[in-house]
């Protein structure tokens, strides 16, 4: 289990995390979103101690607190953090980086060959990484963090780079580790895939959670939207508005049009439907989905 | 264990530490062909020149009339000649017959004949080996004077020796005494330098990869010492690399024995001062002592520069501590007593285990003891700080 405590950090005037308080327990993948530049990955620093919080304190397995520099030690036998691909020694290859990671967390370490053969990368894995693409790269650094196998990952940005094929092959991946109870928490603002695999899903903003979302706990009653996106939005927007004057719509930046149906009748409910049918557009109707709020609140 | 591999491999994959390993066989093996070869000894075992002399002598001896009118330089000569040409003529005898070890007897008494034939000299007209009055140098006299005890010392151990003596040993062109001339030379700035250009980016190397290594579960002490004892083997290698020119240097001129003389001299005033011997072994166990000491203060100095500067270039400022003891100690000063316990002070490691260092500053205060407790000490403290400083700083490199 880790516990965020009322984390604020700050550069300067700027308060980068502002009182983030969550609690995590094993066996969960978070996501955290947000656009670059507004704190997840100093939230996954502060959780490595390679930032100090100005204030509050994350505490590991109950009672582990970055108090000392033996502490520190012995929390980062349970913590890992996916490197980055720049970070790679060009002169060795994937085999020796694989093999230092296996070495340095011995106690929870698995079998290098194992996740060679599990992601698919035995086919250069004995090459300088110099040599590598970026994609190539960035499925070594997973597999560095696979190795080491710690009860906790943390991975920022962990899809860069990689085909659909691999995204899928890593996403399955997580879900295994999720299985062992690990906590896994993904930084990221690639949102298609989070949603599939995340159980909690955190929006960061302005240093705070803005919005969190539980998918083991019941879905609260959430406003449900009528959304369609089509080449024509502001034609279809004028002729929505003629039709039904007084329609309140939003046009996302993500170019859906979404349309809180609370506000229809029965009757002019079938008209908009009918006439987007016409138009020829898909519509969806549902709950707001992790893109829709990432437009509504970064864009 | 596993860290401690981990950085040899990135140590010995070094581009920069590959070139500086590359640069030092090949100087090493240079030296080897081309300038151990030229190596000519003062004291040479030179039977011309000898026989030149004794022949020279005899025939003043044999030819000069003593008058009333004689100059007192010739009644000096004809006084200390004739025990100088019996030295003379036992080495002539022995080199003839091939008995080494009586030419070294021989030669020995010649030696210590002739230092106290030039310190007693009432006209000052003896002089030692002209090789030693060359242009610019002001202290021939004290170099000669040094040379000769430091021949009749070793000349003494020779005559009694059990190992195989041969000219080459004699003139220290073996390859355990062609390694100690370097290392009363300039060999200890050489390993020295290696060592602070082997180390200085061992620290700092790892801002190339971060998220790799910063969160390796260990304490950032333990880290750190580990990086310098990787950085101390990489030094120490640094060493094995000059064994190729030492095989060479070893098969063209033989290998000499550890039972070698290696001859120190004790400062005493009023000319009190004594020439002993340790072996060569023990002699080059002292230097490896001191040279390993020396290794840990350059290395703690740049991991404790690393931390607080974090700037690989500003650690070759650390190389100023080799050569600092040039401002203070110049030959013809006696520099004060508490310079001695400045660990710069013992730089030459060589001349400091041989006392030459105490004999050109006409002083007793730089032993080899002193040296060590300094250096160890020094190595302590830096220690000592790099542990506070770590525990102070986010070890986050």
């Amino acid at each position: 289990m880790i516990q965020i405590k009322n984390i604020v950090v700050q550069f300067g005037e700027r308060k980068v995390l502002n009182g983030i308080t969550k609690t995590l327990n094993p066996g969960e993948i978070i996501g955290l979103v947000a656009p670059n530049g507004t704190g997840k990955t100093t939230l996954l620093n502060v959780l490595m101690n390679y930032v100090t919080p100005n204030q509050g304190e994350v505490i590991f397995d109950k009672n582990l607190r970055y108090t000392s520099k033996k502490n520190e030690a012995k929390i980062r036998a349970q913590i890992s953090m996916m490197p980055d691909q720049s970070d790679l020694y060009n002169h060795l290859s994937g085999v020796d980086h694989l093999n230092i990671y296996r070495q340095m967390w011995s106690q929870t370490a698995i079998n290098p060959e194992e996740v060679i053969e599990r992601l698919n990368i035995a086919h250069y894995v004995n090459n300088k990484t110099y040599q590598y693409s970026l994609g190539m790269r960035q499925r070594l650094c997973l597999a560095m963090q696979i190795v080491a196998n710690t009860p906790y990952m943390l991975m920022d940005e962990v899809m860069n780079g990689l085909d659909p094929d691999n995204v899928e092959l890593i996403s399955k991946l997580l879900e295994e580790k999720k299985k062992e109870g690990k906590i896994i928490i993904i930084a990221s603002h690639l949102l298609e895939n989070l949603e599939k695999y995340a159980d909690k899903i955190f929006f960061l903003k302005n240093g705070e959670i803005i919005y969190s979302r539980d998918y083991g706990e019941t879905l609260q009653q959430e406003e449900i939207y009528l959304k369609f996106s089509s080449r024509n939005n502001t034609r279809l927007i004028e002729e929505l508005k003629e039709i039904i004057p007084g329609i309140k719509l939003k046009e996302l930046r993500n170019e859906r049009v979404i349309m809180n149906i609370e506000q229809f009748s029965t009757e002019q409910y079938i008209n908009v439907q009918e006439y987007l049918k016409k138009s020829h557009v898909t519509m969806q109707i549902g709950v707001l989905d992790l893109l829709d709020r990432y437009s509504i609140y970064y864009i | 264990m596993n860290y401690l591999k981990w950085e040899l491999k990135v140590f010995f994959i070094n581009q920069k530490n590959i070139i500086l390993f590359a640069l030092l066989l090949i100087a090493s093996l240079y030296y080897c062909f081309y300038i151990a070869p030229t190596y000519q000894p003062n004291e040479a075992v030179n039977k011309g020149e000898i026989e030149a002399r004794y022949e020279e002598r005899k025939e003043f001896l044999e030819t000069v009339d003593i008058e009333n009118s004689t100059h007192y330089y010739t009644l000096f000569a004809i006084q200390i000649f004739p025990e100088w040409n019996e030295y003379d003529k036992e080495r002539l005898d022995a080199l003839e017959k091939g008995d080494l070890h009586a030419y070294a007897r021989a030669t020995q008494e010649w030696y210590l004949y002739a230092v106290e034939m030039i310190r007693t000299d009432p006209f000052d007209v003896l002089r030692f080996n002209p090789r030693y009055y060359t242009y610019g140098n002001r202290f021939a006299k004290e170099d000669g004077h040094y040379n000769y005890l430091y021949t009749a010392e070793r000349y003494g151990h020779y005559a009694i020796a059990d190992y195989k003596l041969d000219v080459n040993v004699l003139e220290e062109r073996t390859a355990l005494q062609t390694l100690k001339r370097m290392l009363e030379s300039g060999l200890p700035y050489i390993l020295l330098l290696t060592c602070l250009l082997l180390s200085n980016d061992i620290v700092m190397k790892d801002r190339k990869h971060p998220s790799m290594v910063n969160g390796f579960p260990m304490t950032p002490f333990k880290r750190i010492i580990l990086k310098g004892i990787v950085a101390l083997i990489g030094s120490l290698v640094s060493i094995i690399l000059l064994i190729p020119a030492f095989l060479i240097i070893g098969l063209r001129n033989g290998f000499g024995s550890l039972d070698l003389p290696a001859v120190t001299y004790n400062f005493a005033f009023f000319n009190n001062e004594t020439f002993e011997s340790m072996s060569m072994g023990m002699y080059l166990l002292k230097y490896l002592a001191i040279v390993l000491l020396w290794f840990m203060l350059i290395i703690g100095l740049v991991l404790l520069m690393s931390i607080l500067l974090k700037n690989e270039y500003f650690n070759l400022i650390i190389g100023v501590v080799c050569f600092v003891e040039i401002i203070y100690h110049q030959r013809g000063w006696v520099p004060k007593e508490w310079l001695s316990y400045l660990p710069t002070s013992y730089v030459q490691i060589g001349d400091v285990l041989t006392g030459y260092k105490n004999y050109t500053l006409y002083t007793d205060a730089l032993t080899p003891e002193k040296g060590f407790l300094v250096l160890l000490l020094t190595v302590i403290i830096v220690l000592l700080f790099i542990k506070v400083v770590i525990n102070k700083k986010k070890m986050t490199i």
